[in-house]
């Protein structure tokens, strides 16, 4: 069986320390990520970090999701113990990388 | 007017010379191909070809039909080899791992090469809607395409790179150049498609009015390039971070 994503991780951990059933957790960070513009297939565990502390609280909130900002804390700490993949960039970081190398000419 | 018409032109072949030089040294170090296929067409199709069109038409008004089609031969050459580095470098900065780019470049290619060639060694036949008409406007055709997959691109990346701005992940400076390159080829874009339509619509030779229109997206072009691919220090001082400004966190 394949490693699990960061993206899979997150969201079994958002089932874990919530009432969240396996579809509305992954919903859930689905939209997270979509709303921060990440791709969940290529999103690195410093982006997801950061996914977590500044949109997953509200985005949990908004669903009922009692001391949003402390699940958040604690799938963010059990996310870097697993050691996932830091930086899997996608297509933008990339493009991105490139602009920023073509202005330095 | 007619000054003012050809001001465009002129900033836009200034902008592209300058650009695409850049472009060039830098790929002389990194020897990557995202800048070697950009400053290969900013400088063959907005540095050369260009002008070399605009100045046939000239020749051609002064009497000198051998040097204009000199000029138009070489220039369409230029030109089009630009779209091709156009197309080489939208594919390889925004879709490096994507294979399907590879044919439509190939078959563009190709008929960007079959157009020039008939333009400059086969047919004279300057009646419009005729042979060469047909292949000139297919390669222009071509270029269209080129600056408008160009600007799709940037416009939906820096569409999803404002998202990761707004929580950290993305740069300020980078996110804004993305959106020039967009506004810069799509006034690239709008420029050309306006030359041709201009010429279907009013015939062969367009009017004043219609080269100030054509003048006015050179301008924009030539603006916009300059900000995306080098922003004056001044330029970049606006998306310095406020943590840099005020010197707090």
């Amino acid at each position: 069986m394949a490693d699990p994503t960061v993206f899979d991780f997150a969201a079994a951990q958002l089932e874990q320390h919530t009432s969240l059933d396996k579809l509305a957790a992954r919903g859930t960070v689905r939209l997270a990520l979509k709303s921060a513009g990440l791709d969940p297939s290529a999103v690195g565990t410093r982006h997801m970090l950061v996914v977590l502390k500044s949109v997953l609280p509200d985005e949990l909130q908004r669903r009922g999701v009692e001391d949003a900002a402390t699940v958040c804390q604690s799938i963010s700490e059990a996310l870097v113990k697993a050691g996932l993949s830091s930086e899997a960039t996608d297509g933008a970081d990339r493009a991105a990388a490139i602009f920023a190398r073509l202005g330095t000419g | 007017m007619q000054i003012l018409g050809l001001l465009g032109a002129a900033a836009f072949s200034l902008a592209s010379a300058v650009v695409g030089i850049r472009l060039l040294r830098l790929a002389a170090r990194t020897r990557q191909a995202p800048e070697f296929a950009m400053g290969l067409a900013f400088v063959v199709s907005g540095a050369i070809g260009f002008p070399l069109l605009t100045a046939a038409g000239f020749l051609l008004a002064a009497g000198a039909p051998e040097l204009a089609r000199f000029a138009t031969g070489l220039g369409l050459f230029s030109l089009f080899a630009g779209y091709v580095g156009l197309s080489i470098g939208c594919w390889r900065i925004y879709r490096p791992t994507a294979r399907w780019p590879r044919l439509p470049i190939a078959a563009g290619t190709l008929l960007l090469l079959l157009a020039a060639i008939a333009v400059t060694f086969v047919t004279d036949d300057r009646r419009p809607g005729g042979p060469r008409d047909v292949a000139i406007w297919s390669g222009i055709g071509m270029g269209i395409l080129a600056f408008g997959w160009n600007a799709v691109e940037s416009f939906s990346l820096h569409r999803q790179l404002r998202r990761r701005l707004a929580v950290g992940l993305a740069e300020p400076e980078i996110v804004n150049r993305i959106l020039m390159w967009g506004i810069g080829s799509s006034a690239a874009c709008a420029m050309t498609f306006y030359s041709v339509a201009a010429r279907l619509l009013v015939g062969q030779i367009p009017g004043d009015g219609h080269r100030l229109v054509s003048s006015g997206f050179g301008l924009i072009a030539a603006v916009a390039i300059g900000l995306a691919f080098f922003p004056p220090a001044a330029y970049r001082r606006r998306f310095a971070a406020p943590l840099a400004r005020d010197g707090s966190l």
